[in-house]
């Protein structure tokens, strides 16, 4: 039934309709306008504003709910319909007051603002009440103005239901009813994560981003002083709204040419957020987000929404700096490339071209990672090129290129939302990829979808799970395994999947056999029955998608976890079909790109390898130079390589190696060996420290490219501002220092580079520009016509026979520190900041509700060490030392502790702790195998999280805005009833 | 061997050399505007003899009082009718169709010189010919018109005096 189409008259004139689509639906999708105002593509009818009442078959009904039938007459602009919107209209102005010129949300997109001039407004039937409620003005990034809310609802029903969070709601009951955060108090004060939705949905001023205020318009920054009285006044003498409608329009059109607004795509995590930047000069006005957006629509976090400020930092590097002696010595650059290109070369000739190390940014574009690689491989002649996927995701990468043939994710965010059972291991979404997070969050909300949490923490979704399961670290392949051979034996795999399209089904099944319940039990710490349960919930679930994170693979055997997980979805059928497969989450926002466009050692663009003669041949050609034969050295082996002498030089881009590379204190011993060393940042980072030349380079808001998110999907980003000071985009400074070395290269554009590398990467083959405009995307691999892949292995896995492999892993213990180290250290990102802080410290806003790292410590351990919320502690493990203060919380257990890693000093930053041991195939850092011991060095102490960090709200969950008590109240006539009181008695003619 | 350092040597310009930078553009432009700034300096020594520059310098640094005096000053019942007549009157304006009121005014036209004709010869009817000028056509056209007219206005009045009674 769901594709099938009638039609329905709408004044008469035929519209084509399909089933489940309401009236307002119908409409809007044809653009033909019927009012409304509470009604938003991403939250759908909310039922508050009563803008969109119409006549249906004869009967008054509201067009955002009632579902188009077949032969349904639909009237919205006969007088009856047009009264009842007007009296609609009157209600909300008695809430809102009409000074749009002198309104920082008079931008031409103002839905209240629009509504009234459509229903031709002219005068104030109801008179404007102000609220007995001052403004709130609490919150560092935005305010809430009673006065002019209209008490439509949007913003509850984007926090409670697309974001949900659950934090606003409106209540009902007081004489004045008006928006409330959890229990009624000040914004700052609540469980409000700051991801903005509320702001965005906003159908007016009554929330609004403090960066607007006084900003966005021409006479927006007259004091209270003389705008009082001039608004006054100006109601004074107005004929009617025509008037101040047409004004207002002036003016907003004036601002069109004032703020600049530009398409962006977020560089914070793999989600790919995409969304309007609004700008005036260098100020960043606001981020508005889009309904068409393809992967987040109107959502953001608070880093997307509010996170900017670092691009206009005065700590970003503007200038070339060499250094001399003991100090970096500002340079232009000419000087800084000359002397790049010429130790570089000395460097090669002297050491071969395999003595310098590449490393490239998967912060940057997929346009300069491209580059990159093309500048290392055909121009100083080395596969030694690597990305930071290497400390995250590769190891995932791995479990699926031996499954299923592509280290990707198997579809898109439509999949996660429409799967029946969601299973999370070792992955914080709602922290660290907080939009995608908020998909799951919904369909388990409003449409019964089921998570299972695996997790040494309770973290948000955990709570939310309907099973958490706690094995213990490191374990998770063990319980993994034991789950599919349950399912085996109870005959629960999905055999006509695994005849028709898996290979090695039997010798994978002979390899599970010591994957009993009680090995589970006993290696796990879980019971058989949890075990039972997950086996029963995948059985029962008609589509499985499993999604995870470091949790899995920062581990001495994270390849083969990630394999299990794999294993798992084969076994079950849980690939191929809408709303299955595997998600490994990708962290940061071009990471899956950086790799995708061959920042690799053993791979060229589209993951074909160095080794493959045909495919080599293809780059030579294209690039008129013989290239390497050999996979280059992994960031791992490089670090070895420096400790070794053979690595004598590295040119690093748009990555904090110093930091974010396990046991920082080999790493940073290794750097201070590097006979040369260019680092080029926005920021003068730790790694920077380290260098003998740094080049100051421009973020994604001051240059155009593509990103490529957790999906595979390819999106753009344009130029909002120029380079600040003398910094460039990093493609340019790589094709000006590759001329000096005698390249001839001349792209204008980062679209010419794209285009070159769709030519060569076959998956790439149909990506271009023109395709990509707007909020277009393309999800990889993509076709030479365009047709783009959402949904992987719908017909065939990606090896030469079609089929997938099964591929039997073995359990590899976890690294153990030692007796001594009683500890177990987890550690991670948060909401706030992004990683170690570098870009998200530099906002104001940010630092204030994070402004420190801190360590979770459970109840039971405070009680034991006699520590508290506060309390100041000496980390020990054995390769180094952190001092840090204490959160007791019951998120950790036991004697689990979680280090957060937003800091780039030192002394706190967890990988101090951390050692050099990997994954055997990927050499990615066992992160989340280190065992510590803590000594208190301060009992008392001021706790690192302030008190107005939203982990201290309290929230209110409840469905929608709950209209039915609106409704309910006194005061509230409903609007037919109203009508047909005064003199339309007649109005339900049959005809 | 490259131990990790902090210190950055901003070369920052020496700070002579920026200001006489900035002097080159200026005198630059100076001497490309030779007459233009010539004939502004004369301007402005006028206001300031005037003694107008300093109060424009008060009024600027005291902006803010006194834009919220002005509008006060201008937040009045005289000011809104003002500006509300003013309105009402381009609304009059609008209301009325130009050929009907290009028929009005060529009969005004038309009555003036008749009008005038007498003013000049100075010439006065008889109480008889005047009542007989009653019957002429063209009188009672005009007359007609006149009264219909005190009819509309009447009714006008009429529905005012409802509205101020309901």
């Amino acid at each position: 039934m769901n594709n099938e189409t009638f039609s329905i008259q709408i004044n008469g004139k035929e519209f084509p309709a399909k089933e489940g689509q309401t009236i307002l639906d119908v409409a809007k999708s044809q653009d033909y306008l019927i009012p409304s105002i509470c009604y938003h593509p991403n939250l759908g009818s909310i039922q508050t504003c009563d803008t969109c009442f119409v006549k249906a078959n004869g009967e008054m009904v509201r067009a955002c709910t009632q579902k188009a039938e077949p032969e349904m007459v639909v009237d919205s602009q006969s007088k009856i319909v047009k009264d009842a919107q007007y009296e609609a209209m009157s209600r909300i102005l008695k809430n809102h007051e009409l000074y749009c010129t002198v309104c920082d949300n008079n931008n031409g997109n103002c839905v209240v603002h629009n509504t009234a001039e459509y229903l031709e407004i002219e005068h104030q039937k109801y008179e404007f009440k102000p609220k007995p409620y001052p403004p709130d003005n609490s919150h560092p990034f935005y305010r809430y103005e009673p006065d002019q809310c209209i008490l439509c609802g949007r913003c509850v029903e984007a926090c409670q239901d697309l974001q949900v969070n659950e934090t606003l709601t409106i209540d009902w009951n007081r004489e004045s009813p008006r928006v409330i955060w959890d229990n009624d108090v000040p914004i700052d004060q609540s469980s409000c994560v700051s991801c903005g939705h509320c702001v965005t949905v906003c159908p007016c001023n009554a929330l609004m981003e403090k960066t607007m205020l006084g900003e966005a318009g021409f006479l927006t920054a007259i004091p209270p002083k003389i705008l009082e009285p001039m608004i006054d006044m100006t109601k004074e003498v107005e004929p009617g709204y025509n008037e101040i409608f047409a004004i207002s329009e002036v003016e907003a059109a004036m601002r069109k040419s004032r703020i600049k607004r530009t398409k962006t795509v977020c560089t914070y995590c793999g989600v790919g957020c995409s969304f309007e930047v609004w700008t005036k000069d260098r100020k960043i006005l606001k981020i508005e987000p889009h309904e068409d957006a393809p992967v987040n629509g109107i959502s953001t976090c608070v880093k997307g929404k509010f996170g900017w400020d670092f691009v206009n930092s005065e700590e970003r590097l503007t200038k070339p700096l060499i250094r001399k002696g003991e100090e970096f010595v500002e340079a232009t650059w000419d000087e800084a490339l000359g002397l790049i290109a010429t130790k570089l070369k000395e460097i090669k000739e002297e050491h071969g071209p395999d003595s310098i190390g590449y490393i490239a940014s998967s912060k940057c574009s997929n346009e300069e990672n491209y580059i990159f690689q093309k500048f290392a491989r055909s121009i100083m002649g080395t596969n030694n090129i690597d990305n930071c996927s290497r400390y995250c995701q590769s190891p995932a990468t791995t479990g699926l290129m031996r499954t299923v043939g592509i280290g990707g994710d198997s579809g898109t965010m439509r999949d996660i939302e429409k799967s029946e059972l969601i299973i999370v291991i070792g992955a914080n979404p709602a922290e660290s990829h907080p939009v995608l997070a908020t998909r799951i969050k919904r369909a388990h909300k409003l449409h019964g979808q089921k998570i299972i949490v695996a997790d040494i923490r309770k973290h948000e979704l955990a709570e939310r799970a309907n099973l958490h399961i706690h094995p213990k670290p490191s374990t998770d392949l063990v319980w993994l395994s034991a789950v599919t051979k349950y399912m085996i034996e109870q005959g629960w795999e999905d055999k006509e999947f695994l005849q028709s399209r898996v290979n090695d089904v039997e010798k994978y099944k002979a390899s599970l056999e010591k994957f009993t319940l009680e090995y589970a039990e006993e290696i796990t710490g879980l019971s058989k029955a949890e075990i039972i349960q997950i086996a029963e919930m995948i059985h029962e679930a008609k589509s499985v998608c499993i999604l995870w994170a470091m949790g899995i693979t920062q581990h001495l055997g994270g390849s083969d976890g990630s394999t299990a997980i794999s294993n798992l979805l084969l076994v079950t059928g849980n690939y191929g079909r809408e709303g299955t497969g595997a998600y490994p989450l990708r962290g940061h926002n071009n990471v899956q790109g950086a790799c995708d466009f061959g920042t690799m050692p053993a791979w060229y663009p589209g993951y074909e390898p160095v080794q493959d003669k045909d495919v080599r041949e293809r780059y030579e050609k294209a690039w008129g130079v013989s290239l390497p034969e050999k996979p280059g050295m992994n960031n791992h082996q490089m670090v070895e390589g420096i400790q070794d002498g053979k690595i004598k030089a590295m040119y690093l881009f748009g990555e904090d190696m110093a930091i974010v590379d396990s046991n920082s204190n080999h790493v940073q011993d290794a750097f201070e060996k590097l006979a040369f060393f260019v680092v080029q940042d926005v920021f003068f980072s730790k790694t920077a420290q380290f260098a003998d030349v740094v080049l100051p380079a421009a973020p994604s808001l001051e240059k155009d490219g593509t990103f490529t998110n957790t999906e595979r999907r390819i999106q753009r980003f344009h130029k909002a501002f120029e380079p600040l000071g003398d910094s460039k985009p990093d493609w340019l400074i790589f094709q000006e220092l590759a001329n000096r070395l005698g390249a001839n290269w001349n792209y204008k554009d980062p679209g010419e580079i794209m285009a070159e590398a769709a030519s060569l990467a076959p998956i790439f083959a149909g990506v271009n520009y023109e395709r990509l405009e707007g909020w277009n995307s393309l999800v990889w691999p993509v076709k030479k016509d365009g047709t783009d892949t959402p949904l992987l292995y719908e017909e065939r896995f990606f090896f030469p026979d079609g089929k997938a492999r099964l591929y039997p892993v073995e359990w590899t213990p976890p690294f153990m520190a030692g007796k001594e180290y009683d500890l177990h250290l987890n550690n991670g990102r948060l909401l706030e900041h992004f990683h170690e802080g570098n870009m998200t410290y530099r906002s104001e806003g940010l630092t204030y509700k994070v402004p420190n790292p801190w360590l979770d410590v459970s109840a039971e351990l405070a009680q034991e060490r006699g520590i508290e919320d506060g309390s100041l502690v000496r980390l020990t493990s054995p390769y180094g030392q952190v001092k840090v203060r204490v959160m007791v919380t019951d998120r950790v257990k036991g004697n689990e502790i979680y280090l957060t890693m937003n800091s780039s000093e030192d002394y706190e930053a967890v990988n101090r702790l951390t050692s050099s041991y990997h994954d055997k195939i990927t050499h990615t850092p066992n992160y989340k195998e280190m065992g510590v011991k803590m000594d208190v060095l301060e009992e008392k102490g001021e706790p690192p999280l302030p008190k107005v960090n939203h982990r201290f709200g309290n929230r209110i969950p409840q469905l929608s805005v709950k209209v039915e008590e609106k409704w309910s109240r006194l005061d509230f006539t409903p609007i037919p009833e109203l009508l047909e009181g005064e003199k339309y008695g007649e109005s339900d003619q049959a005809n | 061997m490259a131990k990790a350092i902090r210190q950055i040597n901003k070369s920052s310009p020496n700070p002579e050399e920026v200001q006489k930078e900035s002097l080159a553009n200026l005198l630059q432009a100076i001497s490309a505007n030779q007459d233009a700034l010539m004939m502004t300096l004369d301007i402005i020594k006028g206001l300031h003899e005037m003694g107008v520059l300093e109060a424009a310098k008060s009024m600027l640094e005291q902006s803010e009082d006194i834009g919220a005096i002005a509008m006060k000053q201008a937040n009045q019942p005289g000011v809104h009718n003002i500006i509300k007549n003013g309105m009402a009157a381009i609304q009059f304006a609008g209301s009325i169709h130009p050929e009907q009121l290009q028929a009005v005014l060529n009969g005004l036209n038309l009555g003036f010189e008749r009008m005038l004709d007498v003013v000049q010869t100075g010439e006065q009817k008889g109480l008889f010919k005047l009542a007989s000028s009653l019957r002429e056509k063209e009188v009672l056209v005009s007359l007609t018109t006149l009264t219909e007219f005190l009819h509309g206005m009447g009714e006008a009045f009429k529905q005012e005096n409802n509205k101020v009674h309901e």
